[in-house]
C-alpha cells in the first residue's frame, strides 16, 4: 500500500488548521485502514491484535484504536514490508532506559516522512528557504552515526534552509569567525536556527550570554526539540529559554518540537500559545497509567501519538514513555493552531524498584 | 582516610580503620541470651508503636515477627535443635550484612536472627535515605540505646555506597557475609575476598509462583473466596509484586481453569483498588511493555483479566517462561493436569510456591519429586512474604552459627 488517499489530502494543505473533531473525522478511515494493512503484512502486529483485541474490526473513535508501547521497537523488529523492500533503518539515539529503537522504512514511507515534515515546516517557515544556522557540529553527519536520530533530524531539517552553517566545532565550541562571516553575509535576512534543545541552550545561548554578545538577528525562527530533561535539571524553563534567546539572538520566534524516531515526520510544533500542536495528519491522546482510559483535558497521563505516516512498520498508534497533558483547544479567529494542545511534562520515571533488588547498582 | 556515616546505635562519623578495629573487639554472645532477646523484642515493640507503621504494612509484619512470644518460639525451636544434635551451636562471630536496597525490612529480619545467634553485626545501610529507612533507623537507635553497652557496641548500621575499599576492609574481619541482590551484584560482591574460614550466604534474584487446586477453589463459598483473595493480595501486591517471593504465575491443577484465575485476580484487584493501590506511570508502562513482549515471545498466549490494578496473560505451556518480571500486578496463567507436570519446568532460580487447596500428601509427593530442581519454600497462599528463619534454602539460625563437635566419652 503506497497510496493512502487520506494522508495525501492532508499533506497538501497548510498544517495546524483542523479542529480536534474535524481531524478525527479526517484521520479515522486512514488509521483504520492502517490497522488492516499492518495486520495483513506484519505477523507480529496481527498476533498482538489477536491477543489483546480479539475480534477487533474498526474503531469508531480514535481513542478506540489499538496502540503499541513504543518500547517494543527496542526489543522487537516489527515490519510490514518484505525484506526486499526495506530501504533503510532508522535508529533512535541510545537513551537512559537502555537499548535503541529501530524501525524499517521502505521508499514509500521514507517519502511520506519527508513530505510530512515538509508540510509542517513550510507551514511554519513559508515557501522560501531561509539561511540556516545549525546548532551542532558537522562531524555528526560523518562516520557511523549517519542513521542516528540526531543526524537524521538535522539532515531532514537542512532541506528547509540554505547557506547552512554548523555553529559548533567537533569539541562543541562556538565557531566565532565563520559565524561572524555568515552573519555579515545575511544581515537583515529572515533566517532559521535549528538545534536540539540542550545544545541550543548550553552551547549557543549560554555561550553568547557569557560573552555578553547578541547576534542581533532581525527576523529569525528558532526550531528546537529533543526534550527538556537537562534544562529542567538546571531549572531552565520555557520563558527563561525564550528570554535568553531574545537577548542573545535578537528578534526571534522560538518553536519547540516534539517527535520520535518511531513517528518520524509526524512533528508536533509549539504554537504561539507555547503549547505543542499536532499536525493535521497526527493526533495525541493522554491516557491514565494502567487502566489506559483516555483522560480529559487538564489531567496528566501517558502520551499516545497517532499518525498516518508509518506504513512500512506498525507505528501509526503508539503509547510513548512520556508524561503529558492536553489542554482544551483555544478558539482562534482564522482556524490556525485550533486543534488539541499538548504539554509534555517529562519522561515516565524508571520504575522505582521495591523488592529484592540490587544492593549495589544504585549510584545512578 | 575513609570516613563513614554510622546511623545506629548513634549517628556519628567513623573512620573505616576505626570501625575495622572496633569490629575485632565485638564480643560474641551465647545464642538466645536474654539481652539479645530483649533487644529484638524492643525493636518489635517500637515498630508496632510507630505511627508511620500504618503506611508500611511490612513494618507491622516485622514488628509482629519480633513480638516476645514469636521470639520465645524461635528460642524453643533452637533449644530443641541443639538438644537433638551431638554438636554445640556457637556464634560465628562478625556477620556483615549487605541487604537489598529497597526492602529495608529484610535487613532487619536477617540482622535479628544474627543477633539471636550471638553474632556481632555490621549492616550496610543505603545512603539513599527514604522515609521508611529513616523510620527503621530511628527505631534501631532507640532500641540500641536501651541495650547493654557491649551489645550495642557490637551492632552497627553504617552507610556506604559501593565503595570497594570499604567492602574489602570490612570483609577482612567478617566471619559470615550475607549478600542480597541481583545476580550480577551477588557475583561482583562475592569476588571481594573473605578470610579463608569465613562463608558467604547469597540471596540473589528469585522467581515465585502460586499453585492452586481448581476443585478446592470451586468449592469455596463467598467468605472463603474473599479470604483467599486477601491472602493472594498480600502475597502479590506488597512491594508492587517485586518481592522475590511474590507470585508471578498462577498454575492450576484442574480443567477449564482460566475463569478461576480471572476471578481470583479480579477479587484481589478490587481489594487493591479499595486500598488505593494504583500502578504509577513507570510500573504501568513497564507492565504494558512486558505483556506485549510476552505475547510475541511465548507460544499460545491469550489475554485474560485486564484492569488498572492487574493483568493476566494465559499460557498454553510453561516452555520458555522468562524469570524476569515487570511487577505491578501482572500474572501468567497456566493449567496443569497434576503438580508433577510443573517439576520439569522449575529452575534453580525459583524460590517460593504459595499453594492453595492441596492435601499434605499431594504436597509431600511434589516435594519429593523436586530433587535438584528449584524451589526452596512451599507455603500456604498468604504466607509468601512472611519471613522465616528458613529462607532461600538456608536455615539462617544454623547458617549463622557454627558447630562444635564434642565427644564427651573416651
Amino acid at each position: 500500500m503506497t497510496h493512502l488517499p487520506e494522508i495525501d489530502a492532508l499533506l497538501t494543505r497548510p498544517q495546524f488548521r483542523l479542529s480536534a473533531a474535524d481531524k478525527a473525522a479526517a484521520m479515522r478511515a486512514g488509521l483504520n485502514r492502517l490497522v488492516r494493512h499492518h495486520r495483513r503484512h506484519c505477523p507480529a502486529y496481527a498476533r498482538l491484535l489477536d491477543v489483546f483485541h480479539p475480534g477487533f474490526d474498526h474503531a469508531e473513535r480514535l481513542a478506540d484504536l489499538p496502540f503499541l508501547p513504543v518500547g517494543l521497537f527496542r526489543t522487537h523488529t516489527l515490519c510490514s514490508v518484505p525484506p526486499s523492500r526495506a530501504y533503510r533503518r532508522l535508529r533512535s539515539s541510545g537513551t537512559t532506559g537502555g537499548g535503541r529503537s529501530e524501525v524499517v522504512l521502505d521508499r514509500a514511507t521514507a517519502r511520506l516522512q519527508a513530505r510530512a515534515l515538509a508540510a509542517v515546516m513550510t507551514t511554519l517557515l513559508g515557501p522560501r528557504r531561509r539561511p540556516m544556522l545549525i546548532v551542532d557540529h558537522e562531524g555528526l553527519l560523518r562516520g557511523g552515526e549517519a542513521d542516528s536520530a540526531r543526524a537524521a533530524g538535522i539532515l531532514g531539517m537542512m532541506t528547509f534552509g540554505r547557506d547552512h552553517l554548523f555553529v559548533l566545532d567537533d569539541d562543541l565550541a562556538l565557531r566565532w569567525e565563520p559565524l561572524q562571516r555568515w552573519l555579515d553575509a545575511h544581515r537583515d535576512e529572515p533566517v532559521l536556527v535549528f538545534g536540539f534543545t540542550f545544545l541550543l541552550w548550553r552551547y549557543l545561548l549560554q555561550r553568547l550570554q557569557a560573552a555578553g554578545r547578541s547576534l542581533r538577528l532581525s527576523d529569525a525562527i528558532v526550531v528546537h526539540g529533543g526534550g527538556w530533561k537537562k534544562l529542567i535539571a538546571e531549572a531552565v524553563d520555557r520563558p527563561t529559554l525564550h528570554e535568553v534567546a531574545r537577548s542573545t539572538l535578537g528578534r526571534v520566534r522560538v518553536h519547540d518540537f516534539y517527535g520520535m524516531v518511531e513517528q518520524t515526520g509526524s512533528v508536533f510544533l509549539e504554537g504561539p500559545d507555547g503549547l505543542l500542536h499536532a499536525p493535521d495528519f497526527a493526533e495525541v491522546i493522554v491516557r491514565e497509567p494502567g487502566s489506559w482510559r483516555p483522560l480529559p483535558p487538564g489531567e496528566p497521563g501517558v502520551i499516545q501519538v497517532l499518525s498516518l505516516v508509518p506504513h512500512s512498520y506498525p507505528g501509526h498508534s503508539l503509547l510513548t514513555e512520556d508524561i503529558g497533558v492536553v489542554h482544551d483547544a483555544a478558539p482562534t479567529a482564522d482556524g490556525a493552531w485550533g486543534g488539541r494542545r499538548l504539554q509534555v511534562l517529562g519522561r515516565v520515571p524508571r520504575a522505582v524498584l521495591r523488592g529484592c533488588s540490587d544492593t549495589h547498582q544504585e549510584a545512578g | 582516610m575513609t570516613a563513614l556515616v554510622q546511623r545506629a546505635p548513634r549517628q556519628a562519623e567513623i573512620g573505616l580503620a576505626d570501625l575495622v578495629d572496633e569490629a575485632r573487639r565485638f564480643s560474641a554472645r551465647r545464642p538466645f541470651d536474654e539481652d539479645s532477646l530483649a533487644l529484638c523484642a524492643r525493636v518489635g515493640r517500637l515498630l508496632l508503636d510507630l505511627p508511620a507503621s500504618r503506611s508500611w504494612p511490612e513494618l507491622v509484619a516485622l514488628g509482629y515477627w519480633l513480638r516476645p512470644a514469636a521470639l520465645q518460639h524461635l528460642a524453643d525451636d533452637f533449644a530443641a535443635l541443639q538438644a537433638a544434635d551431638p554438636c554445640w551451636f556457637q556464634p560465628r562471630g562478625l556477620a556483615l550484612h549487605l541487604p537489598p536496597r529497597n526492602v529495608g525490612t529484610i535487613a532487619i529480619h536477617s540482622w535479628a536472627l544474627s543477633v539471636l545467634a550471638g553474632n556481632g553485626n555490621i549492616v550496610r545501610v543505603s545512603p539513599r535515605r527514604t522515609a521508611l529507612s529513616d523510620a527503621l533507623i530511628g527505631v534501631l537507635q532507640q532500641a540500641l540505646a536501651d541495650a547493654p553497652a557491649e551489645l550495642s557496641f557490637a551492632n552497627r548500621f553504617v552507610e556506604w555506597g559501593h565503595d570497594r575499599e570499604v567492602l574489602a576492609a570490612l570483609s577482612s574481619v567478617a566471619r559470615v557475609r550475607l549478600i542480597w541482590g541481583g545476580d550480577a551484584t551477588v557475583q561482583e560482591l562475592r569476588a571481594v575476598p573473605l578470610p579463608p574460614r569465613s562463608i558467604d550466604l547469597c540471596f540473589s534474584d528469585r522467581w515465585s509462583a502460586a499453585i492452586l487446586s481448581a476443585d478446592a477453589f470451586r468449592a469455596l463459598d463467598e467468605e472463603g473466596l474473599d479470604d483467599l483473595a486477601h491472602r493472594f493480595f498480600n502475597d502479590a501486591w506488597w512491594f508492587d509484586q517485586r518481592g522475590c517471593a511474590s507470585p508471578r504465575l498462577l498454575a492450576w491443577v484442574g480443567e477449564d481453569t482460566a475463569p478461576c484465575t480471572d476471578e481470583l485476580v479480579a477479587r484481589a484487584a478490587s481489594i487493591a483498588r479499595r486500598r488505593g493501590w494504583r500502578p504509577d506511570a513507570a510500573l504501568a508502562v513497564e507492565r504494558l511493555g512486558f505483556a506485549t513482549s510476552a505475547a510475541l515471545d511465548l507460544p499460545g498466549v491469550s489475554a485474560g483479566y485486564r484492569a488498572a490494578e492487574a493483568e493476566v496473560l494465559r499460557l498454553s505451556s510453561l516452555r520458555g517462561l522468562p524469570r524476569v518480571h515487570c511487577g505491578g500486578g501482572f500474572f501468567f496463567h497456566v493449567e496443569l493436569r497434576s503438580l508433577a507436570e510443573l517439576v520439569p519446568h522449575l529452575q534453580v532460580r525459583d524460590q517460593t510456591l504459595t499453594w492453595f487447596g492441596f492435601s499434605p500428601e499431594v504436597l509431600r509427593t511434589f516435594v519429593a519429586a523436586l530433587a535438584d530442581r528449584g524451589v526452596d519454600r512451599i507455603v500456604p497462599m498468604g504466607h509468601a512474604l512472611r519471613f522465616s528463619r528458613y529462607w532461600d534454602g538456608h536455615d539462617l539460625l544454623q547458617a549463622l552459627t557454627r558447630r562444635v563437635h564434642l565427644v564427651e566419652h573416651p
